[in-house]
């Protein structure tokens, strides 16, 4: 029997000891320390009243520092709650209070940003004690760094007892993501289901133990977390991580040997443009679509020749990914695969609700999120237990399936998913009630690019607004333009509502 | 729209009607105005003592104000209230904090002759890693610091609808104790749909003994009262006489009490000296001064722990329609309920039995421990494990419990399904099918009352509607005026109705 729950992961994969786990630059850390450094990190959790159901925010980039304290909080029962580490302190104080988090742990800095600043600010008082603030009610406790939350007296036996009362039904995690409507929203998976979904695709996928992989995307979204960190370690594979500079993170590459790779191919291309990289030797990477940086040879001759692949948060990370690595023929050009073992699925035309091959994605089954925190069942699947993506997909004759679009208007860049909606609704406050339409135009680099179309014939100061978007929206939320349309010139429908397709037309046009 | 929350409605009733009695036991009173004060005041003091929204927090006591309003205090802060039996023992409690991860623990101190602090103190704590303390209800509260109450308002005021609100357990059919999640929303509108039906509205003084830690007293009791403002008289029960003044004191105006409860008190000596003349329709029939409406006239109520009670019934002060007596009445308007195939799930059409589902907003959130492709079918509906059909014009006939299942040469059998054939058949009024050992081997036996019956035409009817191997093999035709042997309870006592077809059943084919 599998282990199912994360604590008998822990315990089953420390028998790999000494083997590292993770490599993230200079930080190294074995399977035998997963355990027992995320051991001292429950046992403080449980000192400082923390147990089983507890929601713990974390506020930490890829390091094995996360790992331990990802690893401490499900271990015992708790639910992790990893945030952002681009998040605003709008941004912070919105999710730490919807998802009632009751203990938060921060790294102290992360890429230049101090995060005992931000906190303190967020909570309009120093972060330490045990905090009882009305805006955050639920909120008691806020830690610096995984060393602060380490217990130096480690009294096993309570951490041991509390691993063994965890269920593979118990909230294992809580990932937000960008929804339609204005807030990002935290999708629930339980440790049975993130974890034997991890098993089954680590399977297909062929991570076995004796695999590397190279993955940069972090592990605070959901493609980070479950298909490169939380895969990986159940694999007993390696990861490798780096945000190093690229001549660097291409020493790293060449001394770690890593086997397969994920992630976006576009953030390679600093890489491939690095003057050292010619002389690299990089021919261990066989698997993958890291194109720029993989050898010639497993190359796709066209990268639109190869099946793409679909995540969501809401399916706990892939759910429909190809079934070979091979260059595909011609007529499967665009293919994202197959669906994976643990959901169903229908397309199901939005006009007339009739499944067909072409329509609106809607998926069920183990694999599929609990729900949204905060939000009813019945207000996030359908009275047949469906929930509907939102992403439009037409299905072959051969059961390949390819990306047709949106039916909402999510806007997808550079990996990360940005609602018009929330970008708005800032845009509205800080010019003090300006209608602006946020769009998603065509962009080469990021897939799609933020556009902002200010409404009325008056000026923006772009540097201006950027500058105050900034304090209220991660980075990659921030429109890269700014358009000025006067309410006449916008395209509209018959219907009278504004004609979206026509207006990201109009803006990749000017 | 609606409030879907306990501290809403609480807000909701005490800004109506504050003056009004909310919860009274033979003891003491709380108006509507002082349970939401009270509870206020002591949910701020959980704060204080390291309650948080979503902590589980169990609450062990008899029935009494004080229950009602430890109650609402933790739910109203967003802790999850886990009532526990007062019945339970010592390893059945650890247990059930165990399967819910209570974090807190509020307890009577002295509970039917026992001495609970003794009992809890004993327990192995290192068992109970999710356990931080344990609280004697009687013991005075610190009062809350100014910053401590005002979190416990800022928790009040952000409560939702989907946020866990309680967690009930029910007996389940086997091994671990079976939780059963609630949702503040999910019971709300659960209770919400069946209290017109119940006769109950803000006037009403509803007496409901049932215990306030199973969801007969706590969904039927505390929260119609929630729901409608109505006033819940609860007790913990015992003495006849007492009750009986209680409620000549009280004025009740609608009695849910246990039917045999009712049967006693109408029979107690000090019944007729008593005005209780303030009984109103939907009482139970025991009590009233009238003769009591013929069997299956008044439709009893189908509901359990995962529904949050009731699902389906009939007004409480109403017969039945001509045609429809012995059925369960309809689904309580906004709930949702169906009938499927219990071994393929595939939904069946009037008429036909099968395993009865619920599903909607109204229905729990899921069980503790137990995954949701474990609890749900694949469209999240739960199966109740109740056989019955819904007829065409929208009642529920109820066959019996699905786990009542046998193995017959290998093929299962489920003996209501051939009661429902048996029962479609003219002159059939009553039919009971199980299980019986012929020469070592298990068959169906049948046991069926009515008039102008005979073995080889109930066994070719039921031959025409249903597979061999669902047919009896051995019938037993009672006698006119003959019932089939009963407990005190009224059911039907199986050993003995086996013993009985055994032993006058005749074998056909």
């Amino acid at each position: 029997m599998s282990a199912e729950t994360i604590a008998r992961v822990l315990k089953e994969q420390a028998a790999l000891g000494d083997k590292a786990f993770v490599v993230i630059d200079d930080d190294r850390r074995t399977y035998a320390e997963a355990e027992s450094r995320s051991r001292r990190v429950a046992a403080a959790l449980i000192a400082a009243g923390a147990g089983r159901g507890s929601r713990v925010a974390m506020l930490m980039g890829n390091s094995s520092d996360y790992a331990v304290t990802f690893f401490g909080i499900t271990r015992i029962g708790a639910t992790a709650l990893p945030f952002s580490t681009m998040s605003t302190p709008h941004e912070l104080a919105g999710m730490l209070a919807r998802a009632d988090c009751e203990y938060l742990v921060a790294a102290k800095s992360y890429r230049g940003r101090d995060f005992r600043e931000v906190l303190t600010g967020v909570l309009g008082q120093e972060p330490d004690g045990l905090l009882m603030v009305p805006e955050i009610p639920t909120l008691r406790r806020v830690w610096f760094g995984a060393d602060a939350l380490e217990s130096q007296d480690a009294p096993d036996a309570t951490v041991l007892a509390a691993d063994a009362q965890v269920t593979p039904a118990d909230t294992m995690v809580l990932v937000h993501t960008s929804g339609s409507t204005s807030a990002p929203k935290g999708v629930i998976h339980t440790h049975g289901q993130v974890i034997r979904n991890m098993r089954r695709q680590n399977a297909t996928r062929q991570l076995t133990p004796d695999e590397v992989l190279f993955a940069n995307a972090p592990w605070f979204w959901v493609g980070g977390l479950a298909y490169s960190f939380l895969s990986t370690f159940i694999a007993g594979a390696r990861l490798l991580c780096s945000s190093a500079r690229p001549a660097d993170m291409l020493d790293l590459i060449e001394r770690e040997r890593p086997t397969m790779t994920n992630g976006v191919a576009s953030t390679m291309l600093a890489l491939e443009q690095d003057p050292s990289f010619a002389g690299r030797d990089l021919s261990f990477m066989r698997r993958g679509n890291l194109y720029p940086i993989m050898p010639p040879e497993v190359r796709p001759k066209d990268p639109e020749l190869r099946h793409n692949l679909l995540g969501m948060t809401e399916v706990g990370s892939v759910c429909i990914v190809g079934d070979t690595e091979d260059d595909l023929p011609e007529e499967m050009r665009g293919s994202y695969g197959k669906p994976v073992e643990g959901v169903d699925i229908r397309i199901v035309d939005p006009e007339t609700g009739l499944d067909g091959p072409n329509g609106e994605l809607w998926l069920r089954g183990p694999n599929v999120m609990q729900g949204y925190y905060g939000r009813e069942r019945h207000d996030t699947f359908d009275a047949d237990g469906w929930y509907h993506s939102g992403d439009m997909f037409t299905v072959d004759a051969n059961g390949y399936y390819y990306f047709k679009g949106r039916t909402g208007d999510i806007i997808r860049t550079n990996g990360a998913q940005v609602s018009p909606r929330e970008v708005e609704g800032v845009l509205s406050d800080v010019t003090g009630g300006r209608t602006a339409i946020v769009i998603g135009v065509p962009d080469e680099k990021r897939g799609q690019a933020v556009t902002a179309v200010m409404v009325g014939s008056e000026p923006v100061d772009a540097a201006e607004l950027t500058a105050s978007l900034r304090e209220r929206l991660s980075p990659y939320k921030v429109p890269r333009r700014f358009l000025i349309m006067t309410e006449d010139e916008l395209p509209v429908l018959s219907s009278g509502k504004i004609d979206l397709k026509k207006l990201v037309e109009i803006a990749s046009e000017r | 729209m609606s409030a879907e929350t306990v501290a809403a409605l609480l807000a909701a009733n005490a800004a109506q009607h504050g003056d009004a009695e909310a919860v009274v036991d033979p003891h003491g009173r709380i108006s509507w105005a002082g349970l939401e004060s009270d509870s206020a005041r002591r949910g701020a003091s959980l704060v204080e003592l390291g309650v948080n929204k979503g902590h589980r927090v169990a609450l062990m006591a008899e029935n009494s104000v004080d229950w009602a309003i430890w109650a609402c205090a933790v739910m109203r802060i967003g802790a999850v209230l886990v009532p526990l039996s007062t019945m339970l023992r010592g390893p059945e409690i650890e247990s059930q904090l165990r399967v819910a991860g209570v974090r807190h623990l509020i307890f009577q101190p002295g509970i039917r002759g026992r001495d609970m602090r003794l009992e809890l103190n004993a327990f192995e704590r290192s068992a109970l890693p999710s356990l931080r303390s344990m609280k004697c209800s009687m013991d005075e509260l610190p009062p809350a610091s100014d910053k401590a109450a005002a979190v416990a308002q800022a928790l009040t005021d952000k409560l939702l609808p989907a946020d866990e609100m309680a967690v009930i357990f029910t007996s389940g059919s086997s091994g671990e104790p079976k939780g059963v999640i609630h949702t503040h929303g999910g019971a709300i509108r659960a209770n919400a749909s069946g209290n017109a039906v119940r006769c109950i509205n803000y006037e009403t003084r509803l007496y409901l003994p049932m215990p306030l830690f199973w969801t007969g007293g706590f969904a039927g009791g505390l929260f119609s009262a929630l729901n409608t403002g109505c006033t819940l008289l609860t007790e913990a029960g015992g003495d006849d006489s007492e009750s009986l003044k209680f409620l000549a004191r009280e004025k009740v105006t609608l009695f849910r009490g246990w039917p045999d409860q009712a049967a006693r008190m109408a029979a107690h000596p000090d019944f007729a000296q008593l005005d209780l003349s303030s009984l109103g329709p939907g009482s139970l029939d025991e009590i009233m001064p009238y003769e009591p409406p013929p069997t299956g006239a008044r439709a009893p109520q189908l509901g359990m722990t995962e529904s949050f009670g009731p699902y389906c019934g009939y007004a409480l002060d109403q017969l039945l329609p001509d045609g429809k007596h012995g059925s369960m009445g309809r689904p309580f308007p906004g709930r949702q309920v169906r009938i499927a195939d219990p071994d393929n799930g595939a939904l069946l059409g009037a008429d036909e039995v099968g395993a009865i589902q619920v599903g909607g907003p109204t229905i729990l959130k899921g069980i503790c421990g137990r995954e949701r492709e474990d609890v749900f079918t694949p469209d999240l509906w739960y199966d109740t494990g109740d056989m019955g059909q819904l007829d065409a014009d929208g009642f529920l006939w109820f066959s019996g419990r699905r786990d009542a299942m046998v193995k017959i040469a290998g093929a299962s059998v489920y003996p209501v399904e051939t009661e429902g054939a048996l029962k479609e058949i003219a002159g059939v009024e009553r039919a009971v099918v199980c299980d019986v050992t012929i020469d070592g081997e298990l068959r169906l036996g049948a046991a069926v009352a009515g008039k102008d019956l005979s073995v080889e035409a109930l066994a070719s009817a039921v031959r025409d509607s249903l597979s061999a191997f669902k047919v009896p093999r051995l019938w037993l035709v009672l006698e006119p005026g003959e019932d089939f042997p009963r407990l005190v309870t009224d059911k039907v006592d199986m050993p003995a109705l086996r013993d009985l077809i055994l032993a006058r059943g005749v074998t056909f084919p």
